[in-house]
């Protein structure tokens, strides 16, 4: 059975990106379009990772990732923050938050899938 | 009656000749040697008369040995008479021829006697005649008895000595008797004369000695005292001096050196006295000095340290106040607006005179105060009780207050306010006064000055902060607004250049990957500005962590490399052995010699790039040279500012944002390094950077 990668991301060319990105591999992708619907597809496909944007509508993904982080059962997904916010302590806030990884945007769909394969190995 | 009785007077009699002898107009020296003189003279005369009387004692003691000597002599010729009688009586009792030669013999020797006295007393010649003329008869009369007894005539012969002999006897005797009582009585005489006249000398002498020694005393006393006296007057001057009192003089009557010299010490008195006054003078206004320039420094400090107007002002007037010598002090503001004065601090006046001149709006036609800034003079009034004084005036007045000095705070072409000292005394104030009134005057308009300069930055200050949180918000914003389509853009573009939507056309490919390149730089531009918005705005804090050098000119090797082989440049890097860990924000300082590095392979077209890292006093030293185009020296300082490249053309032509060097600047900066250029034109360049090796965790943005 394939690993399933959760994307929490209201851009909808970003999840194009994504989508197209792990269309090559053997991923299976679930999406959702904000931190809430996030949150409640994690509990309910308990992805193997989650990527998860942080300006996001109804819960941002700071608040997202902290209550997957409180959930006993969805504690050990990895969470890797994609985010646009590139000024300093962002990346701190992130982990603060509970995620396991980092990525700024823009970027590149090569590096971020070599981030994926390296927390799906 | 008062000559009398300053005569009966010893003190007196003393103190005039002391005066006398002081008012010599001779040298001490000379009244010394007069005075030493005089006792010689004294003591030699004393010595004259006891040798003269020793010469009239030693006349009298021969006269007496004479006298003993002639009753010696009488006294023998009495014995000599006896004896012969006696001689001459026994012969003619015993007849015997030997006891009549004897009788010769002894009248024989009689006459010797009577030759000796004759010698001895001469003045007794008539007795002695007598005597001689007696003697020649006895001697006559013995030698015809001794003829008779020889004869044989017995009783002739002592007849005759009856009737002749012992008369003769008799008177002689009688007549030697007569010459001892006289010799006698002489004698006595003299030894009464010896007693009176030996008496007498002992009173000369000793009169004599009393009166030397009296004198001497005498001369000794007046001597001395005429020196002490004004010894004594010239050291309690001095004393009165030396206690600081310059007014006395010293009455000395002395014409000698003494004169001269309380002459000098009241010369020098009157001398000290005036320097003393003028050194009291001076030190007075030395003190006064002082306490302005001390007053004016509390208030240049108020002026300077706070920028609290009131305490300022505050500070003004207290020291106005005490320094003019006043009773109290107000400082006006004025309002141009409503062209009136207020009290805006005041000083040394009791609150309910506060509150009632605080109600009183006092216009530019008032007198005092507004005359004063109309003038633009200092204007003032000895006594508000002489003349109408204005409704302000006269609650000044009422509180007891008499004189008033006003100042005006003027500056070029407007009145500030006014400074306000008030005396409960009437009278004019000192020009000094009004001047040093002036002076605070000037530290107050200062002080409003500064006050309201300060209010005006404070309100800049404040905007400028607010247009700045603007700006970083604004650019914070921006950039993530910017970054998400360009995510998009560059997402896409690398999705198709890497052929996941299928292999493009070549042209198609290389078009897609222009439009990679030109996104990449515009990521750069967002990225930089927003870095460089972050460091003004203090937001950049370095991360610090322990970080390799040789990881960090890897990393920037890593990522020239590409470039530098297709340009065919040569890269090497050098970097000493055993260098320390570094602590610093190691992200930053990769971006700093990435940026160096870059821009030495984007600048050279051909030659080498070399990369060298070694440790120098504490810091780590690493140098990126090049051998491209150079910068010119004016060139070397503008390239680290914002925005500035030697060639805005080249720059588009190799893609530079111009933010990579100031940035870079400001990162080794925030490490407290340095960083510099060295570059002929033509010769290329060599960019320096020092940074500590250890950077304290306290390190923030500047």
């Amino acid at each position: 059975m394939s690993k399933r990668i959760l994307m929490v991301e209201d851009t909808e060319d970003n999840r194009q990106i994504v989508r197209d990105l792990i269309a090559t591999t053997e991923y299976e992708l679930i999406e959702a379009a904000d931190g809430a619907a996030g949150v409640a597809a994690a509990a309910a496909e308990k992805p193997d990772l989650i990527l998860m944007d942080i300006q996001l509508p109804v819960m941002d993904g700071y608040d997202a990732a902290r209550r997957i982080k409180a959930d006993p059962a969805l504690r050990h997904i990895p969470i890797i923050a994609v985010t646009s916010y590139a000024l300093s302590g962002d990346e701190a806030k992130a982990l603060a938050a509970g995620c396991d990884g980092y990525i700024a945007k823009p970027f590149s769909p090569r590096q971020l899938l070599a981030k994926i394969r390296e927390l799906l190995s | 009656m008062i000559f009398s009785a300053s005569w009966t007077n010893p003190n007196n009699i003393t103190n005039r000749l002391v005066g006398w002898v002081a008012r010599l107009p001779a040298r001490v020296q000379t009244k010394l040697l007069i005075a030493f003189l005089s006792i010689v003279g004294l003591l030699i005369v004393l010595g004259a008369v006891g040798l003269q009387v020793l010469s009239g004692v030693n006349d009298q003691t021969n006269e007496l040995i004479k006298l003993q000597r002639r009753i010696a002599a009488y006294r023998q010729v009495q014995h000599d008479t006896t004896n012969q009688l006696y001689s001459i009586s026994t012969a003619l009792l015993l007849q015997d021829d030997r006891m009549l030669d004897a009788a010769l013999r002894q009248l024989s020797q009689f006459g010797y006697d009577l030759d000796r006295m004759e010698f001895v007393a001469e003045s007794e010649a008539a007795v002695l005649g007598q005597v001689r003329q007696e003697y020649d008869r006895f001697t006559a009369g013995v030698t015809h008895v001794v003829e008779l007894i020889r004869a044989g005539r017995t009783d002739e012969a002592r007849k005759v000595q009856q009737a002749e002999i012992m008369p003769l006897a008799d008177r002689l005797e009688r007549l030697t008797n007569q010459l001892v009582n006289i010799a006698e009585a002489d004698m006595v005489t003299a030894i009464e004369t010896t007693k009176g006249a030996y008496g007498t000398s002992r009173l000369i002498v000793v009169s004599f000695a009393v009166g030397s020694i009296l004198l001497a005393l005498a001369l000794g006393y007046i001597i001395s005292w005429s020196l002490i006296e004004p010894v004594k007057k010239i050291e309690t001057r001095l004393r009165q001096i030396a206690a600081g009192d310059f007014a006395q003089q010293v009455a000395v009557v002395n014409r000698d050196e003494l004169g001269v010299l309380a002459g000098n010490v009241n010369q020098t008195s009157e001398q000290l006295g005036r320097l003393y006054q003028e050194v009291q003078a001076r030190t007075a206004e030395l003190a006064r000095s002082v306490g302005e320039l001390e007053a004016l420094g509390e208030v240049s400090k108020a002026v300077n340290s706070t920028l609290d107007l009131d305490t300022v002002l505050q500070t003004i007037v207290a020291k106005a106040v005490q320094l003019s010598d006043t009773d109290a002090g107000t400082i006006y503001v004025f309002s141009s607006t409503r062209q009136q004065f207020r009290s805006r601090a005041t000083y040394g006046m009791g609150d309910e005179l506060i509150a009632a001149i605080s109600d009183q709006a006092i216009g530019l036609n008032d007198p005092g105060i507004g005359d004063a800034a109309r003038r633009r003079a200092p204007v003032q009034v000895p006594d508000l009780s002489e003349g109408t004084p204005s409704p302000a005036q006269k609650i000044v007045l009422d509180a007891g207050y008499r004189g008033v000095l006003v100042v005006p705070l003027l500056r070029p072409n407007k009145i500030v306010g006014a400074l306000v000292v008030r005396r409960r005394n009437p009278g004019e104030f000192d020009q000094q006064i009004v001047h040093l009134m002036e002076t605070f005057a000037a530290q107050s308009v200062l002080a409003i000055q500064n006050a309201k300069l300060f209010r005006e930055i404070e309100e800049k200050g404040r905007e400028l902060e607010a247009a700045s949180r603007h700006k970083s918000q604004f650019l914070a914003n921006m950039s993530h607004e910017l970054r998400t389509p360009l995510n998009s853009v560059l997402g896409f573009t690398e999705l198709l250049v890497d052929g996941i939507y299928g292999e493009l056309p070549d042209k198609a490919k290389t078009t897609v990957e222009r439009v990679q390149a030109n996104g990449r730089h515009l990521l750069g531009l967002i990225n930089d500005v927003l870095d460089l918005s972050k460091i003004e705005a203090g937001q950049l804090t370095l991360a610090l962590e322990d970080y390799s050098v040789g990881q960090i000119v890897r990393s920037a090797v890593t990522a020239v490399e590409p470039l530098a082989r297709s340009k065919g440049l040569s890269l090497a890097a050098t970097v000493a052995e055993n260098l320390p860990l570094g602590r610093g924000d190691e992200r930053r300082l990769t971006q700093v010699l990435l940026n160096l590095a870059g821009n030495a392979v984007k600048f050279t077209e051909r030659g080498a790039i070399d990369i060298l890292a070694d440790a120098v006093d504490g810091h780590f030293e690493i140098i990126v040279r090049d051998t491209g185009p150079g910068i010119a020296p004016t060139d070397q300082v503008l390239i680290f500012d914002e925005f500035q490249q030697v060639d805005n053309s080249s720059t588009r032509q190799k893609g530079g944002t111009g933010l990579g060097l100031a940035i870079s600047k400001r990162i080794v900066e925030m490490h407290g390094g340095t960083i510099g250029v060295e570059s002929v034109p033509g010769s290329g360049s060599t960019f320096r950077m020092k940074i500590p090796i250890r950077v304290g965790e306290d390190v923030k943005a500047a």
